[in-house]
């Protein structure tokens, strides 16, 4: 019997001893004056905890101060942000400077598809709001290195929120000439089959070429045997011109995206090949898995063979993660984002504790966060910023994700996010408090831009 | 202040819904009991927050972020009151001892090792069965990191159970 098969067998069996439930007490009065200590239900229940969700934002409010040194952007761009200005679609802006547009997919819900958001960079600013075309949404967005031209898959209605990872169609949209307007034509790259999902997309620096990753196996919420198709399209014709298919029974499964579409496949910046980001898979026993994210360089000019890594060189391997003592230690990537360069990988890290015990992620004091520069095989890497360490409040827990939403080629400058939370009280809704900014040289700047991770499928810049 | 029709509107998602987010606890806690407390605070919380609610579409999600981060609340009280060496023992319920076989307690044993992130993403994608969208939205983190979370769980998983053979 497998671990997977082990492990679901159990769980069943425990959820099946679940059979009757006491029905729900709610409290006579509707409108209690004070939200205080309820008449009914468990003597035992303590219900001083529904002062905490007031105290807990004003304490999420001081930890974030305490993280990052939050200021506002105003006039003039951060230092290394692209402005907005006249461009030639086609073009590539400077490739180090960071974009002067982001592009924003909502996570969308059985009754609200999710939108197209474009902003500005430098200032926040939501320039345009796109509506998807009737019964679709819009599911994974990509940009070009000319800053304005960006390709986002549509979706089918989510009566299931893992259909937007579905493809039924592509759309072109680009951005005019001082950001007064937009265009948004349909492409004739094919949908993708039902069971296929996306799980990369890049756009090549000319604007001419998408790459695309593919997941064979939706249904897949384990390392499993299976294989991945990496496909490049025309932009203009929508054929396909290349396709390169994972292999099954190698030691790597193509997970697809290991943080969505975007950044999980970067082309690189000479145009002659592509970066990649797998979840990679080695079965070092009968039962046992290794799980580490990988990147893997394409060489375009080599000739596509029956296996996607034939054509592919590793390029980072076995970046992060210890595993000792029946747990991971601290300080593991959050993710990878490939850089353009084909050499390596940025990350951010993320403060998943090791509890001895396992039993509780609660911690006074967070360790620090870091983004790092990785490259090779057996996880050497350079830290190239490190978040200030966060201490919460007498009897509350602090948690944080760093993590990179976008990379020059070289990974010198990037945009990052932090995220970092008060857990305290059932009623903690959204606990996390996002940090965007430019990190460069050494010196992380915020950026006016305000997201809320929980609540966006795709980000790309 | 709940709005009208709201005890009706919240008895109605607690009878369609209450007994997978008690799964869900119990597969958290260990303790049917505690498992019910913690999803009758989370219909509570619905209850007292009806009228807030931009979009009662979401409230089955908001009953199930407001489970997890009570089960969290659960084990942090339960960790500070029990020593550790003695903690996965009592956490579990004679009843649930009784009803499970040995090689299925191993399992959730060995689940309640996990940090906290992985066993809630391993849960949330195996017994709830969701798709990475809504487990993200409950857990509040990316997609990315439920799905790295919920494979390194299941790695981490098959190493302790290999381990403790």
């Amino acid at each position: 019997v497998s671990i997977d098969n082990r492990i679901r067998t159990a769980i069943g069996a425990t959820a099946a001893t679940v059979r009757e439930i006491p029905p729900l007490t709610l409290p006579p009065d509707p409108a209690p004056a004070h939200p205080g200590r309820l008449p009914v239900r468990r003597p035992r229940r303590d219900w001083s905890g529904w002062l905490i969700p007031v105290a807990a934002a004003v304490a999420v409010i001081a930890v974030a101060a305490t993280l990052v040194a939050v200021r506002t952007v105003s006039g003039p761009a951060p230092h290394g942000v692209g402005q907005p200005g006249p461009a030639t679609s086609g073009v590539a802006a400077n490739p180090n400077q960071v974009p002067a547009y982001y592009a924003v997919v909502t996570k969308p819900t059985a009754a609200t598809p999710a939108d197209l958001t474009i902003a500005e960079t430098a200032t926040g600013k939501t320039l345009f709001t796109i509506k998807p075309p009737q019964n679709t949404s819009f599911g994974s967005v990509t940009a070009a290195a000319d800053d304005r031209t960006f390709i986002v898959s549509v979706a089918p209605l989510p009566s299931d929120l893992s259909l937007p990872m579905v493809v039924v169609g592509w759309d072109l949209l680009r951005v005019n000439p001082g950001a007064t307007g937009y265009t948004l034509r349909r492409l004739s790259i094919p949908a993708t089959p039902r069971k296929t999902l996306l799980g990369g997309l890049a756009l090549s620096p000319d604007g001419t070429e998408l790459a695309a990753l593919f997941d064979s196996d939706p249904a897949a919420t384990a390392p499993v045997e299976g294989a991945a198709t990496l496909r490049i399209y025309s932009v203009a014709s929508g054929q396909a011109l290349h396709t390169w298919q994972s292999v099954s029974k190698q030691n790597l499964t193509a997970l697809g995206a290991n943080s969505g579409a975007s950044g999980t496949v970067t082309w690189l910046a000479n145009g002659h090949g592509l970066a990649f980001v797998w979840d990679a898979t080695e079965h070092t026993g009968q039962d046992l898995w290794k799980v580490t994210p990988e990147v893997w360089r394409l060489d375009l000019a080599k000739p596509p063979g029956t296996g996607l890594l034939a054509g592919s060189t590793p390029v980072v391997m076995n970046p992060t993660g210890v595993f000792a003592g029946g747990v991971w230690v601290n300080g593991i990537c959050s993710r990878l984002y490939a850089t353009a360069d084909g050499n390596g990988a940025v990350c951010g890290t993320e403060s998943m504790l090791a509890v001895p015990n396992g039993t509780t992620d609660c911690q006074a004091t967070m360790p620090p966060l870091a983004f790092r520069a990785l490259s090779g095989d057996g996880g050497s890497y350079r830290v190239l910023y490190t978040v200030p360490s966060a201490r919460a409040p007498k009897g509350k827990c602090v948690d944080g994700i760093a993590s990179v939403l976008w990379a020059s080629p070289s990974g010198s400058t990037l945009v990052g996010v932090v995220s970092t939370a008060l857990v305290s009280g059932s009623l903690d809704l959204g606990p996390f408090t996002n940090v965007v900014g430019v990190l460069a040289h050494g010196r992380w700047t915020p950026l006016p831009i305000h997201v809320q991770l929980g609540q966006v499928a795709e980000l790309a810049f | 202040v709940p709005a009208a029709g709201a005890e009706g509107q919240v008895t109605a998602l607690y009878q369609a819904h209450a007994t997978g987010l008690v799964r869900l606890a119990m597969l958290m806690l260990g303790d049917q009991g505690a498992a019910e407390d913690v999803v009758q605070d989370a219909f509570l919380g619905l209850y007292r927050r009806w009228s807030a609610l931009s979009d009662p579409d979401r409230a089955v999600a908001y009953a199930r972020s407001s489970v997890l981060n009570g089960c969290r609340d659960a084990l942090r009280r339960r960790s500070r009151k029990i020593p550790a060496a003695l903690l996965e023992p009592d956490a579990e319920s004679a009843e649930a001892r009784a009803l499970l076989g040995e090689e299925h307690r191993e399992v959730l044993v060995a689940l309640r090792r996990l940090p906290s992130r992985q066993r809630e993403a391993v849960v949330l994608r195996h017994c709830l069965g969701l798709p990475e969208g809504e487990v993200a939205e409950a857990m509040k983190v990316s997609r990315g990191t439920v799905k790295s979370a919920s494979h390194r769980g299941l790695a981490a998983l098959a190493r302790i159970l290999k381990e403790d053979q």
